[in-house]
Order: structure tokens, then C-alpha cells, then sequence
């Protein structure tokens, strides 16, 4: 399963740049060209559950504000 | 093998990417979703154009199709509705199609189970039924209609069975909208669009929840704040939401706090002396209810008169009958007295959901007008839609009980004549007298017949009423013991209302068929079938036609035109007629752009002009009115009424309500007074219940439901609590709670500080889940002009299982 989002990072600098180590460790996620406060991103889950799972913990991140899904494939 | 399932992993990633990038750059040139032929080549992917399925945001998404399946959906670049972006369910939009129960063939009931049968013997069933009696024939459709669904079904009955019975769900969602617009501008529908949602400094949202109910126009304003510009938003509702924690100001009123707001910003205005005098004397007359007749024209006012009845409207009185403090009505009084600001007003169920539907839409028109803040891009009230074709097929087609298409009514002997001219119909086939609005037509299939429920068969297509309805335990689940009533449900799962149904009927949906959507600023948007449906499932077009085409074969004098011909003939270039009733003919043609040519000719009138069937194959939607250009290109509308922008406003008239109902160009700036919600709480019921909707599920959950990610992520209905009313009950999360009103009794889990905070005394339930249908609680009181009912507002009494 992969999708393409976009997060879009809050005001506050350290949440956002906090909020940017947590993204950048983890392996399924692969990281586009930030372009102000919007980074856009591949992740790649083996679940359509898995990837909802991780939209969800993105969301969660304090830094975070918004994410939009701008891609996914549905072919598990 | 390996390699190449790796080349087409690192494809999909990279279209993925591309398509993120394209997104946050904010680029207008697009990388993705239109694949170049080598791309396609590698991926084996077609992609082609839909707008979503769902909500009235009507964003554009790509499809990506493979082996005749969706197993690709991307939101759309070159669309401006969502430039690229798109929310959780239109991202899951593809999976809607291939829930396991797909309805695949006709059943018919046989005491208390089904049994499949022919399309034949079913289109026979109907024909039956209708020529048993037919003015005791309805259709109840749908919003989800698409534009050529639609007007088949309203040519059918209306022009065919000169029965004016057909009435859609969307009279439960936006008929006060339309009411509103009408009563204000002499003509239905925004005079904006969502390019106001660019250029606005303020956003007013009253009652509305944009961030879940439509997510990418939420975010589109989100995106203005990544960027760094300044917007202030207001968030005026019954309850938090996650529309909430983005404001800067939450105003919490009571039920219908909004007239009291409304009427104290127009009190303000004039007591400040920050009205617009000048677009006030150029351009708005003054009106009032006329209670010995009330209509949607009332009665002439002088501005003293007006002045007058705003008088005892103080913010002080105002805090009195909304909750709302007196410093936040002087503070949007001072925001609409600003001419140097934008304001744009959204809204959508919670003012149209009202027993004072009508008149809250016209307050806040009327508070547009009054301070100026109309007319340019930023400065509007503009409401949405919840349904993907609400506005196209109901309001622009014409599909509710008293209307025709292009904006015209039965009981006008004109629009009459026009209608039976481009139809080709005898003089005098069309009813003079409007049908029943949706609550009427229900309550009389509800009722025995020889009690006076004089509706005997009804034939729903693509929507579900044995959810939506309000009271449903008297105007849905009375059918049950009428033997003498007939359901005919054309659905593509099971649902609440197939529960009922005495003949189901297997449809297409989405992108299994050709279709044409109006959104809610005005944006026409084509697509073509992609895919087959699955079984015998077809199109709800070719419903209506097989069914039209069966009574012509009998000899039904009102399937045919003045020369004797089939209402629906589609001539090919012989100028032979195809057989398009027959279902291994249907697609030898394209009958929507048929039907669509037909009824492009009725948008004139009203200035709701389309552009040929093709221009939309090209675009990504067009809004009206399309005008053609000296060159023979088509052109939009972005601002109605306003020079400059809307092609029909003569040169050096500024602004010119060119559709007003008092004919002299000017719009009517409206006073009605505050009154109270049609049930309040009480000692019996002590709490203020109100119904919606939630992110993941669209309405009633029956396509958003079988994605499983989406069901999972909101499996069931709950009941949202404050956190004092469960404690004072000594409720806890996850409590079963016994839900009584006057009319039902549910039974639901608590969720106490949850997603949405309603305040002390109110409790929320979503309507989404069909084995909890909170209409079994709500009212079915409607608004005197609109008809629609009120789901915002009942009395309800909570104890724990
Ligand atoms: S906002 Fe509405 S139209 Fe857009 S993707 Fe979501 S459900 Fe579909």
C-alpha cells in the first residue's frame, strides 16, 4: 500500500522540527521537498489498516496541524 | 518477475511523490495525476477524470484503472476545487465500489425473504404498479442523482405520468438554502463560489463543521495559514468540533441562538451607523413576513419599519436568547461594520436542518447586504451542500414537487408551457399542482389508503430514507403493516430502507456508469464509465427508461410525445431510433449527453446557462452561467450579479439582481423574528439532543461503511456527552445509554469528551451507523417555507442500560 500525503506543520519551530526527527526515523516513509510549512511524503505499509494506522500517528504528532493524502494506490 | 514488480513499486512510489510535491509546492503545472503514455505503458494503469462520489465539496480525483477494476485513486491537480488534495473518504473513494454485498440482481419480496428475478419481470412489476393507479405513484430521489438521472426521472413522471410526486432527500438537506436564495435574490444559488475561501480576511462558519463534513475546502483555508496569511475564523455552533480548535473565536449558542445573532449584527449596524447606505439605497429594498399570507415574498418594509423591528435586538437582548456574550455580537458587529475587511459566511445543515430554515438564511443574506460585504471576491455568504449533486440535479434540474428544470415551477402556466414545448408534449400534459414534499409523500405511503395516505407505490433511487427520514417510526417503518403498499428500492447495497422493500433493484454506481455532477458554487463536472458493474447491475437512467419504454409498448399516452413518439427517443446519424431500453443497447449512444442537450436548453431562463456536454468532457467542471465568446470558447462565472464578473450585469450598473422578485434589480435584505426551536427540553425530556455527520463516513455510512479502513477507524454511533452531564448521570466512556424522545428509543455507547464537545444539557449522535438510527428519535416539525425538518433540535432523556 502506498500513499502520498502532504503534512503540514505548525507554527511553533521546535514542535515542527521535533515533529520532523520523529518522521525522518522511521523507515517507511520516505521524505519529498519541504516547501514552507508542507512536507510532502511517500509511505509505504503492507495494510491499507497499517497505512490508515500510520495517517492517524501523523496526525498525532504535536507539531503537526493538518495532513492531507494526495495519492494511494489500493492494490494490496 | 522480480524486477519488474520492483519497477512498478518504484513507479507507484514515484507518482505518489510526485504527486505529494506537486501538492505542497503549490504548483500550478502538474507532474501527476496525467501520466505520460509511457508511464501508463509501464504501470498498465488508464487513468481518466470523476469528481468523488461523495460530499458537496465535489473535489476531482484521477482513477487509475487496471483489468477493468479501480485499484488507483490521486486526487486531481488541474482541478481548482482541491488542486490535487483530498480528504480520507475521497482517498478511499475507489474501494466503494467492491463491498462484498453488492446487489446484483432483482429481488423480489416473497413473504419474509427475496427471490431473484428477471430485469424483465421486474420492469414489468413497476409498469404495473404505475398503471394500477397513476397519481398514487412517487419517486423519491436523491442529491446523488447525477444531472441526467435526474431529469429522466423528472421527465418521466412529470411530463410522462403528468404526476408531479417526485420529490429528493435533498428537501431534508438544503431546501431552506434554496428558499433563502430565493426569498433574497429572486433566484436560487450562491452568488459566489470557493474563490471566496482565498480571498476572505474573515470566515464566519454558522453552524457548520467544514474540517470533517468537507475537509478539503477546510484544509484550502488551513493552507492560506501555512503560508502566513492572516485569516480570522469564527466558529458559531452548538457544539466543539474539530472545526473548532482552528478558530480564533467560538461563539456557543443555544438552538436557533443564530436569528438572535443575525438580527443583532443588522442592530448593530444600524445603531453605529456602520451600514453601507450607499449599496443599500442602490440596491435592497426592506421586507418582513406578511402573516396573513405567509409566502417567500412577505411584505414590502420602509427601512424605518425595519430599523424599528431590529430596535429590542441589543447585544444584551441577543446574549439573553443565544447564550452568545454581549462583547462577541458587538464584536462580528464591528467586523461586518468594516468596510475595509472581507467576510465570507458558510454554512450548511445546521442553519438549513431548522424549523426556521428560510428565515436564518435570509438574516444572514441580509446582513451581507446590509453592511456591503457582497459582491466581490472574499466578501460573501455562500452555502454548501452535502451531496455531490445537490445543487445540479435538485435545485438546477428541477426535482423537487413544485419545480421544473432551469429554475422554474408547476404552478406557473408559462414554465409550464416552456417545459411541454422543449418536451415536445400535448398542451396541458403538465400538473398545474405541486406533489408532496418529502415528509408529505412518506407520512401518506405511511398511512392506510383508505385513511387518506393516498401514495401507494414509491420507487427510490440512490438514496435512503428508512435512515434519513425524521420520526421514521411514523413516516418509514408505518409501511411495514400496509399490505397495500409497494416499495421499490433501486440501491447497490443493502441498506435500512431495502429492509422494507418489496422490489430491489441492482444499480451502477460511481464510475460504472457515464454521469454529470453540480457541486455547490455552481460547477458542472462530467465523467465517463470507467468500469462494468458487477451481475446485472445498471445504470438508474436506464431504470427509469425501461420502465418508461414498457407502458409506451402498452399504449400509456403519456410516454408519448405529440407525434406519437417515445418521450426518450435517441435518434442515431440515420435518424433511426436506438433501442436504448434495451440494456445490451444502452451504451451503443451516449444517453447522458443526450439527456444532457436536452436540458441544457432550459438554463437560459433563470441565467444558469450550461456549455455543450463536450466543453465539460475537456474540463474539470465549469461554473454557470457558461457563456459563449466572440471566439466560440465557453467562459465561467465566478461572481454573480456583480459587474464586472457576471457577463448579464449591464455595463455601469455596479450590481444588478437581475432575477428580483420585486423586479426592479434589487435584492431583499429580510427581518424575521427570533423564535424559540420547535421542541425545547423540558422536566420529562431534560436534554437538547442534535444529529450529523462524521469524518469518516459519508451520510448514512452504506458506501463508507464497506471500506473497512474507514469502518474500523468509526465502527458504530455513539452517544457525545459533557463531561458534567455524564458525571451529574455517573456515566463513564463506554457506558450503554437508553436514548428516549417523544417518538423512539434507542440504545447507544457513551463517548464522553470525545471528538466533539457538545456543552452542558446537549448530547450528539451521528446518523451514519444503520443499526442505530437516531431518526427513530428526531422530529419531523419542518419549516413553513422550505418543508425541510429540523434534525438539530429534539428533546431527548438519557439513562444508563
Ligand atoms: S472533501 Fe468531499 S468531495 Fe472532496 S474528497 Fe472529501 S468527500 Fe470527496
Amino acid at each position: 500500500m502506498i500513499s502520498g500525503l502532504v503534512v503540514h506543520f505548525s507554527e511553533d519551530e521546535s514542535l515542527t522540527n521535533a515533529a520532523l526527527i520523529e518522521i525522518k526515523a522511521k523507515a517507511n516513509i520516505d521524505i519529498g521537498i519541504q516547501s514552507e510549512r508542507c512536507l510532502p511524503i511517500v509511505v509505504e505499509t503492507d495494510s491499507i489498516e497499517s497505512s490508515h494506522k500510520m495517517t492517524d500517528w501523523l496526525f498525532e504528532l504535536e507539531g503537526v496541524s493538518h495532513v492531507d493524502v494526495t495519492y494511494v494506490h489500493l492494490d494490496e | 518477475m522480480q524486477k519488474s514488480q520492483s519497477s512498478r513499486r518504484d513507479f507507484i512510489k514515484s507518482a505518489a511523490m510526485a504527486s505529494a510535491t506537486a501538492v505542497a509546492a503549490g504548483i500550478s503545472d502538474p507532474s501527476l495525476p496525467i501520466l505520460s503514455a509511457a508511464e501508463v505503458g509501464d504501470s498498465g494503469l488508464e487513468w481518466n477524470k470523476a469528481p468523488c462520489r461523495f460530499c458537496g465539496t465535489g473535489c476531482h480525483v484521477q482513477v487509475g484503472v487496471q483489468d477493468g477494476r479501480v485499484v488507483a485513486v490521486a486526487g486531481d491537480k488541474n482541478a481548482d476545487v482541491n488542486k490535487g488534495l483530498l480528504c480520507v473518504k475521497g482517498y478511499h473513494v475507489g474501494a466503494a465500489l467492491y463491498g462484498e454485498d453488492r446487489l446484483t440482481k432483482p429481488l423480489l419480496r416473497e413473504g419474509d425473504s427475496y427471490v431473484e428475478i428477471s430485469w424483465d419481470k421486474a420492469i414489468n412489476i413497476i409498469a404495473d404498479r404505475i398503471e394500477g393507479d397513476p397519481h398514487k405513484f412517487a419517486i423519491y430521489g436523491s442529491g446523488q442523482w447525477t444531472i441526467p438521472e435526474g431529469y429522466a426521472a423528472q421527465k418521466f413522471i412529470k411530463g410522462g405520468l403528468s404526476n408531479n410526486h417526485i420529490d429528493p432527500n435533498a428537501r431534508l438537506c438544503m431546501a431552506s438554502a434554496v428558499t433563502g436564495f430565493l426569498a433574497t435574490y429572486g433566484v436560487d444559488e450562491p452568488a459566489g463560489c470557493y474563490d471566496d475561501l482565498d480571498e476572505c480576511d474573515v470566515l464566519i462558519m454558522w453552524g457548520n463543521n467544514p474540517a470533517e463534513m468537507h475537509p478539503v475546502l477546510f484544509s484550502r483555508v488551513i493552507d492560506r495559514r501555512s503560508r502566513g496569511e492572516e485569516i480570522t475564523l469564527i466558529d458559531i455552533g452548538t457544539r466543539r468540533t474539530r472545526t473548532t480548535t482552528q478558530c480564533q473565536h467560538y461563539l456557543e449558542m443555544k438552538g436557533h441562538g443564530d436569528l438572535a445573532i443575525a438580527n443583532g449584527i443588522a442592530h448593530l449596524l444600524i445603531k453605529n451607523d456602520t451600514y453601507n447606505k450607499e449599496f443599500v439605497e442602490s440596491f435592497c429594498n426592506f421586507k418582513a413576513p406578511d402573516s396573513d399570507n405567509p409566502n417567500l415574498h412577505g411584505k414590502g418594509i420602509s427601512f424605518d419599519d425595519y430599523k424599528v423591528m431590529l430596535e429590542r435586538y441589543t447585544p444584551e437582548y441577543v446574549e439573553e436568547l443565544s447564550g452568545v456574550p454581549a462583547d462577541d455580537i458587538r464584536m462580528l458587529g464591528d467586523l461586518f461594520g468594516n468596510p475595509d475587511i472581507k467576510i465570507t459566511s458558510l454554512w450548511c445543515m445546521g442553519m438549513n436542518q431548522h424549523t426556521r430554515g428560510t428565515a436564518i438564511n435570509t438574516l444572514v443574506h441580509g446582513i451581507h447586504l446590509l453592511s456591503g460585504h457582497f459582491g466581490t471576491p472574499g466578501d460573501a455568504p455562500t452555502s454548501l451542500t452535502g451531496q455531490p449533486s445537490a445543487c445540479g440535479t435538485v435545485r438546477e434540474v428541477g426535482t423537487l414537487a413544485h419545480t421544473l428544470s432551469g429554475g422554474r415551477v408547476v404552478a406557473n402556466p408559462e414554465h409550464r408551457k416552456h417545459t411541454e414545448e422543449y418536451w415536445n408534449l400535448p398542451e396541458g400534459r403538465i400538473n398545474p399542482v405541486p406533489g408532496y414534499h418529502t415528509v408529505l409523500m412518506w407520512e401518506k405511503f405511511c398511512t392506510p389508503s383508505d385513511q387518506g395516505g393516498d401514495i401507494d407505490t414509491i420507487w427510490v433511487q440512490v438514496t435512503n430514507p428508512g435512515q434519513t427520514l425524521p420520526n421514521l417510526n411514523k413516516l418509514f417503518n408505518g409501511k411495514k403493516e400496509l399490505k397495500e403498499k409497494f416499495l421499490i428500492v433501486s440501491e447497490v447495497y443493502p441498506t435500512a430502507t431495502t429492509v422494507l422493500a418489496d422490489l430491489i433493484l441492482p444499480s451502477a454506481m460511481w464510475v460504472e456508469k457515464n454521469g454529470v455532477f453540480g457541486n455547490s458554487e455552481r460547477r458542472t463536472q462530467q465523467w465517463f464509465k470507467m468500469v462494468d458493474p458487477p451481475g446485472d447491475a445498471r445504470d438508474d437512467t436506464w431504470q427509469t427508461i425501461a420502465v418508461a419504454h414498457r407502458l409506451f409498448e402498452r399504449g400509456v399516452e403519456g410516454m408519448k410525445d405529440k407525434d406519437g413518439k417515445f418521450i426518450f427517443e435517441v435518434l442515431d446519424e440515420q435518424q433511426k431510433p436506438v433501442p436504448i431500453w434495451q440494456w445490451e443497447n444502452y451504451y451503443d449512444t451516449n444517453v447522458d449527453k443526450h439527456l444532457f442537450e436536452e436540458y441544457r436548453q432550459f438554463t437560459r431562463l433563470k441565467h444558469k446557462d450550461l456549455a455543450p456536454y463536450d466543453e465539460y468532457v475537456k474540463e474539470r467542471g465549469l461554473r454557470w452561467p457558461v457563456v459563449q465568446q466572440e471566439d466560440g470558447s465557453w467562459k465561467e462565472t465566478h461572481f454573480r450579479f456583480s459587474e464586472g464578473y457576471d457577463p448579464y450585469v449591464e455595463p455601469g450598473k455596479g450590481m444588478q439582481f437581475y432575477h428580483s422578485s420585486t423586479k426592479d434589480d434589487r435584492a431583499q435584505i429580510w427581518f424575521h423574528p427570533w423564535e424559540p426551536p420547535a421542541e425545547v427540553p423540558d422536566e420529562e425530556y431534560p436534554l437538547m439532543m442534535t444529529t450529523g455527520r462524521v469524518l469518516e463516513h459519508w451520510h448514512t455510512g452504506t458506501m463508507t461503511r464497506r471500506i473497512p479502513e474507514l469502518n474500523r477507524a468509526m465502527p458504530a454511533a455513539y452517544i457525545e456527552m459533557n463531561p458534567e452531564d455524564a458525571a451529574a448521570y455517573e456515566i463513564r466512556n463506554g457506558d450503554l445509554i437508553r436514548v428516549e424522545s417523544r417518538r423512539g428509543v434507542i440504545e447507544l455507547q457513551a463517548w464522553v469528551a470525545g471528538r466533539g464537545k457538545p456543552p452542558v444539557g446537549t448530547v450528539f449522535i451521528p446518523f451514519f451507523d444503520e443499526t442505530i438510527l437516531v431518526n427513530d428519535l428526531t422530529l419531523d416539525a419542518i419549516d413553513p417555507f422550505s418543508k425541510q425538518p429540523d434534525y438539530k433540535k429534539c428533546a431527548v432523556r438519557i439513562s444508563k442500560v
